[in-house]
């Protein structure tokens, strides 16, 4: 990141030994979580279906009650009673776009949630504005749902979400009803909300591809976090992954068979870039 | 992708399309009440003139309103001969017990032809330039009297425009149920009208669970973004009453005023 925040090395979400189950259930979905969030940073949850993930993203802004531990956002305690102040600084986005689009028109739906807040009018047309300035939908405010696709809605349901200025927001899923081209689209203009806004995100997946954004990585298995690291720690592994149903991205599956073909590649975790100059650099020493 | 559009509204940007929702829905109620003063020729020939000026502005094909028509033909000719055959006194030149023909009760037949057609012309008029968001919010304002007996005005509201918006949703669903169930050997709009009314149960079911899904996901979503009950809320939305919204009001002041005159005649 090129921005200096000065609190940099802030702590934003910090969660000491979170459990909740669910109602009729006798395993809990997640149990004695601990994990603490930078802000600004960029933070991937992985792990398979039914491993906890969207729970976590449930109780993070209250949708759900944690049944112990604390849960602290931006230094304040997640209560019956903050509830309503801790959702102004966590927003979700989440994954079926048909299925989060309150207003009747793009801009109205982005200004649902200021609508909540109680801003004055001349402020909520400047900020819808803004907001859909911000994922490059201003040209369809007046446009209905349905005459959208999916990646366009995901789109104004992130300007929905910015428009109320959060710190935090939690992609539950959010590209996993996209074509390639809408996954593209919603990661760059996420990229550019944490460069730009500074805004901190936890992004629920299990598409490896998006994880290489991360700061962090966080991998969930059946309601525990079992490792927590840099992109290249966790890569660094892919056995341990794929044990756990997450194959890693392409570019990773074919520097392991060429470690196993015993070819002499860097074994730590490259992007797609960085993978084709070391088959280069490989191909030239031959 | 459904494309379908909900109610009838017709694009455009006519004078009427332009007008503010809540004069549309006023002056409709105020036709349809005032309809009642006409009870001669003159009375309904100034009613007709009037309509018919109102459809010439909107802009919109004739044609369309003839068509809102068809559907309630049956019930209006179902009136009219009612009207025709009941309608005691005159001087009947044909009875045959107490069904009786005279030229009053024929002209009481044509009248009332013509108030059912009127009153279908004018409230076509206002769905075909209207949209059913605009409705919508036309109805919140004019239903607000009613906060004060705590009828939960606002959350009606938005119950009413979700709905709405969702309607396309809900028929591309359809449309996916149906076809799922064709695949699996259901045949629609075959056989006799019980072996039909029993192929729709299979698509009215999924709809069922799957309209709750929708609405359980919205709500989570609602919620997530801080809706929080209808106190302290405020209007993205705005309706403007402009110079053109009184003048249609004055106009049905001065048509009262014009039936009135006419129909001591």
């Amino acid at each position: 990141m090129d921005v200096d925040y000065g609190e940099i090395m802030k702590t934003l979400i910090d969660l000491k030994n979170v459990t909740y189950t669910y109602d009729e259930m006798k395993v809990p979905a997640l149990s004695d979580i601990n994990l603490r969030i930078l802000a600004h940073t960029w933070v991937a949850v992985v792990g398979v279906n039914g491993s906890g993930k969207s729970t976590l993203a449930r109780l993070l802004n209250g949708l759900l009650t944690a049944d112990s531990g604390d849960i602290i956002i931006d230094g304040m305690a997640l209560t019956a009673d903050s509830v309503w102040d801790i959702r102004k600084k966590v927003g979700i986005i989440f994954q079926n776009p048909d299925h989060q689009f309150v207003g009747a028109t793009v801009e109205d739906d982005v200004a649902f949630g200021l609508e909540n807040l109680g801003i004055p009018r001349d402020q909520m047309v400047e900020l819808v504005n803004w907001a859909l300035e911000q994922v490059n939908m201003l040209e369809f405010a007046h446009k209905a749902p349905q005459t959208l696709s999916g990646g366009q809605k995901q789109r104004v349901a992130i300007a929905g979400v910015i428009a109320t200025r959060p710190q935090i927001i939690i992609m539950d899923e959010s590209t996993s009803m996209l074509d390639p081209q809408g996954r593209q689209d919603i990661m760059k203009i996420m990229q550019y909300l944490q460069s730009e806004l500074g805004i901190t995100i936890l992004s629920i997946t299990h598409d490896m591809t998006e994880v290489i954004h991360a700061d962090q990585v966080v991998v969930l298995k059946e309601g525990q976090i079992i490792q927590s690291g840099s992109v290249e720690q966790i890569f660094a592994n892919p056995k341990e992954l794929a044990k756990l149903g997450l194959n890693p991205p392409f570019t990773q599956q074919v520097q392991l068979e060429l470690i196993k073909q015993g070819i002499d590649i860097d074994s730590k975790y490259l992007s797609e870039q960085e993978m084709v100059d070391e088959l280069w650099q490989l191909y030239s020493k031959m | 992708m459904g494309k379908i559009i909900v109610g009838r509204y017709l694009p455009g940007n006519s004078l009427i399309h332009r007008l503010d929702p809540r004069a549309k829905f006023i002056a409709t109620f105020i036709f349809v009440a005032i309809i009642f003063l006409a009870n001669n020729w003159a009375t309904y020939l100034a009613l007709g003139l009037f309509v018919l000026w109102a459809v010439y502005l909107s802009k919109v094909s004739l044609t369309f309103f003839i068509k809102g028509v068809r559907p309630m033909l049956f019930l209006i000719l179902f009136t009219v001969a009612l009207q025709i055959f009941f309608t005691p006194g005159g001087n009947p030149f044909w009875q045959w017990g107490i069904l009786s023909l005279s030229k009053l009760s024929i002209i009481n037949g044509i009248f009332i032809l013509l108030r059912f057609t009127l009153i279908i012309f004018i409230s076509t008029l206002l769905t075909i330039t209207t949209t059913p968001l605009q409705m919508s919010d036309a109805i919140e304002y004019l239903l607000r009297p009613l906060r004060k007996i705590h009828f939960p005005v606002d959350e009606v509201a938005l119950m009413l425009s979700i709905a709405l918006q969702f309607i396309p949703l809900l028929s591309d669903e359809t449309t996916k149920i149906m076809n799922a169930q064709r695949a699996r050997g259901v045949d629609f709009g075959e056989g006799n009208i019980i072996k039909q009314i029993k192929a729709i149960v299979p698509i009215l079911i999924p709809l069922f669970v799957s309209s709750f899904n929708i609405a359980y996901d919205l709500s989570i979503a609602m919620e997530a973004r801080g809706y929080n009950g209808s106190a302290g809320r405020t209007k993205y939305r705005q309706l403007h009453w402009q110079k053109p919204d009184t003048l249609v009001l004055t106009s049905f002041g001065l048509l009262t005023i014009i039936l009135l005159i006419l129909r001591s005649y």
